[in-house]
């Protein structure tokens, strides 16, 4: 039976997600304390990257300032739960309030 | 085992052969002839023969299928979903209580699109316990989108069980099918199945290939995850428009079947004794229907212009097809065995709403007959339209 | 054991950016998980908070195929998958049953026991925050005695399913308690399931700060705890010989262990719960012990 122009042009569609980032938004909003790095005590030893939940940080091994490169935290992301902060050996991870931000933008 | 097509073996069907078996056999075999990969199932009376048979199959090395002894049905549709998902073509066989228990999964299967067949003999709720036929079981899960056969023999059983994964499979229906036939009336007797050639049925019935969704971790997908309301309507919409669409192409299927294999045990409906100006219609479904074919002998012979219209699938339901057979129908009797409590025949229901959506609004007459697989004879039957006609002259 | 470096270097799994709360150690112990199984893996996931964190339609935190599944159906539609793959010829994949302790140990109960009993070929991960946290912290048969949750307000009386040990009873090839806090023991314990044939099960100890009322930020610390008070014994069984793990073989002298305090001090759970309900605790983990120890002796 020949197919009308509607039939060929209908198919099944099923939920299909697909990986990506930020698939419940910019999380980094609902942070109320945001991890700030001390990167001249951080010693880059990556324990904050083994135990982040997100997880949003990485390290830059290209980046100059060091050796081993620098640890960045992906702040769009970052709930600011502070496992990081809490976990560093070096106690180099401040966890700042939000507002602090909000009155340097200012 | 596989064969070298990776396709799953399936002996001693090399030529077409005529055999004498029970309907649970009739969906087995089927189920082997249909190289099915994923089997998952519990045992339920009276259903437990097909399965039972399956595993005969798989055991003896005749059917290439894994065969998932589950530990309950719940279990059973959940397999089938994970198998389905990942591209097998999966088969289960359950009953009343087993369907039941099932339930979620099923609806499962069908929002999710998964085209997995089931051979469903419809048995009675309990309370009371009760082993006998009765089709609420599936009649309840009329709603989830599953395509629903009602199979009035046993040779229908073992075609319809084929065809179902043909129209299941369709790219552009991808819905899981209930294959239902009447306890022990059906699942227990034995009648002359003509079987076609295992090649003849693989020329038939190609291998399942999803278009729409599989699980592999080459492309990996999440199915299934939460979902804001804005998407629904758009994804149910889906929904109702491939199960529209198999109304079409069951009967094309239907048809293809019959050129094929010469057997047609009519698409949507199957009517007997009709023509366009036929005064008094029987609707009615399963296994009673074929008996009620001798009514309308009978009742022909004593006179009377009666025809039989059998509901071959429930869901999608046959609207426009209920309407062109009922066109000249002053009256119209549904013998059933399922009610709705609290109203009416789940089937009468259905078929009312369809003809309300028309010209002719024949008289409806409601009998629900055979509960628990009480005998419904034919001279019984044409006593019940007597007595609805005679009401009408008074 | 698997090294942290080696665990830093593996590719991330898990895409920030999901709806897990913060601190989720969920969403961490999955993040492990596929780290130790890599890419060609297949997951079922139950409800429980993972169908929830993972992000909604049409997208998903999660770079494996998913598929979401009704509650008690975990281990079932993964035998499923498992059976399926077979079929194919696709035996190299990997298949992750990921359920919560409700959908483990109470729901999906007669599931896995099933799945486990027919050896069905996948490996079931029980995440475990003792209570229906996804819902909103009722108490669930893993909740420890005394524990506060919505439904057990003046706190849990009586005492918590061991599932760990009734799945050993099901003579598995591999069953293995872990805790999100000790990655490297946790994607030890994955990696050795892997190489196996079988059901394999690991019940994961996942803190959950919002369920137990501890600071976020103490997630780790207090899997760690667990650990170190001897509330949580890390063991593993393999073809059912169960030995103690080496994280926790020092606290099978009670007088290692720190005291049951030090782990519930952090969580509001146990805030103001009578005393009795605290030594009810401590019983039942002293009766543990005296389990695990004891099967341990047992060898084939």
């Amino acid at each position: 039976m020949p197919k009308t122009k509607e039939e060929d042009e209908f198919r099944v569609e099923t939920w299909i997600s697909l990986p990506s980032k930020g698939s419940a938004g910019n999380t980094g909003l609902w942070r109320t304390f945001r991890p700030v790095i001390n990167h001249d005590k951080c010693t880059r030893c990556e324990i904050c990257i083994l135990y982040c939940p997100e997880p949003c940080i990485t390290i830059d091994t290209e980046d100059p300032s060091h050796k081993k490169g620098k640890i960045i935290i992906d702040y769009d992301f970052c709930k600011g739960c502070g496992i990081c902060a809490n976990e560093c050996p070096q106690k180099c991870i401040a966890m700042v309030k939000e507002t602090e931000f909000v009155k340097e933008d200012e | 085992m596989t064969v070298s097509n990776n396709r799953p073996v399936s002996l001693g069907h090399e030529k077409p052969m005529t055999l004498i078996i029970s309907g649970n056999h009739a969906a087995a075999y089927a189920a082997k002839m249909a190289r099915v990969e994923v089997v998952a199932a519990y045992p339920i009376t009276p259903s437990t023969g097909c399965i039972e048979k399956v595993s005969e199959f798989v055991d003896s090395g005749k059917m290439g299928a894994k065969y998932i002894k589950v530990e309950s049905e719940h279990s059973a549709a959940g397999a089938l979903i994970g198998a389905s998902a990942t591209g097998a073509r999966t088969f289960s066989s359950t009953s009343s209580h087993g369907l039941l228990y099932m339930a979620e999964l099923v609806w499962w299967a069908a929002l999710a699109r998964l085209p997995t067949v089931m051979s469903i003999v419809n048995r009675e709720l309990a309370p009371a316990w009760s082993i006998w036929a009765q089709t609420q079981d599936s009649m309840g899960l009329r709603d989830s989108g599953c395509i629903q056969y009602y199979c009035k023999n046993v040779q229908e059983v073992f075609d319809t069980v084929l065809m179902a994964y043909k129209v299941g499979e369709n790219e552009q229906v991808y819905m899981p099918s209930l294959v239902c036939q009447d306890a022990f009336i059906l699942s227990h007797t034995s009648a002359p199945v003509d079987m076609p050639s295992q090649a003849e049925v693989d020329d038939f019935l190609p291998p399942y290939t999803p278009k729409h969704f599989i699980l592999d971790p080459k492309h990996p997908v999440t199915h299934s995850n939460l979902s804001y309301p804005s998407h629904f309507r758009e994804k149910r919409q889906n929904i109702m428009e491939s199960t529209h669409r198999a109304k079409q192409i069951i009967k094309d299927v239907c048809a293809d079947y019959k050129k094929r294999f010469g057997r047609f045990h009519g698409d949507l409906i199957e009517t007997y004794g009709i023509d366009k100006k036929t005064k008094h219609i029987i609707v009615s479904h399963s296994s009673i229907a074929e008996e009620i074919e001798v009514t309308v002998d009978i009742l022909k012979e004593k006179g009377y212009d009666v025809g039989l219209l059998r509901l071959r699938v429930l869901r999608p339901f046959p609207d426009e097809e209920i309407r062109e057979a009922c066109k000249g129908a002053e009256t119209i009797h549904f013998i059933e065995r399922a009610p709705s409590y609290g109203y009416k025949g789940v089937i009468a229901i259905d078929t009312m709403a369809a003809l309300y959506e028309g010209d002719n609004h024949p008289k409806p007459f409601h009998h629900i007959e055979g509960l628990s697989g009480m005998d419904v004879t034919a001279e019984y039957v044409a006593d019940l339209i007597e007595k609805d006609l005679a009401s009408l002259k008074r | 054991m698997v090294t942290t470096k080696e665990i830093l270097s593996s590719p991330e799994p898990i895409l920030p950016g999901h709806a897990a709360c913060a601190g989720c150690s969920s969403s961490l112990g999955l993040r492990y998980a596929l780290k130790a199984l890599g890419e060609n893996v297949i997951m079922t996931i139950p409800a429980c908070c993972t169908s929830v964190w993972q992000g909604p339609y049409p997208k998903s935190a999660i770079t494996v195929p998913v598929l979401n599944i009704a509650f008690a159906a975990a281990a079932s539609s993964a035998s499923g998958v498992s059976a399926a793959l077979e079929a194919k010829g696709k035996t190299d994949t990997t298949v992750l049953a990921w359920a919560g302790d409700g959908g483990s140990v109470d729901i999906g109960l007669a599931t896995i026991s099933g799945a486990a009993e027919r050896n069905d070929n996948m490996i079931y991960v029980t995440y475990s925050n003792e209570s229906y946290s996804n819902t909103g912290v009722q108490k669930s048969g893993a909740t420890p005695p005394g524990a506060r949750t919505t439904t057990t307000p003046f706190g849990r009386i009586g005492s918590p399913k061991n599932i760990a040990l009734i799945m050993w009873t099901h003579h598995l090839p591999y069953v293995a308690t872990a805790c999100t806090s000790y990655p490297r023991d946790f994607i030890g314990k994955l990696r050795k399931a892997q190489q196996m044939k079988g059901f394999k099960f690991i019940y994961l100890l996942a803190p959950c700060a919002v369920g137990w009322r501890f600071p976020a930020e103490k997630t780790i610390e207090v899997g760690k705890l667990a650990v170190e008070t001897g509330a949580h014994i890390l063991w593993e069984a393999v073809d059912g010989d169960i030995e103690l793990s080496p994280l926790s073989k020092k606290y099978r002298d009670p007088a290692k262990r720190k005291p049951l305090e030090e782990y519930l001090k952090y969580q509001g759970r146990y805030k103001g719960i009578s005393k009795e309900l605290v030594e009810a605790y401590q019983k039942y983990i002293d009766y543990q012990w005296s389990i695990i120890t004891s099967l341990a002796d047992i060898k084939k």
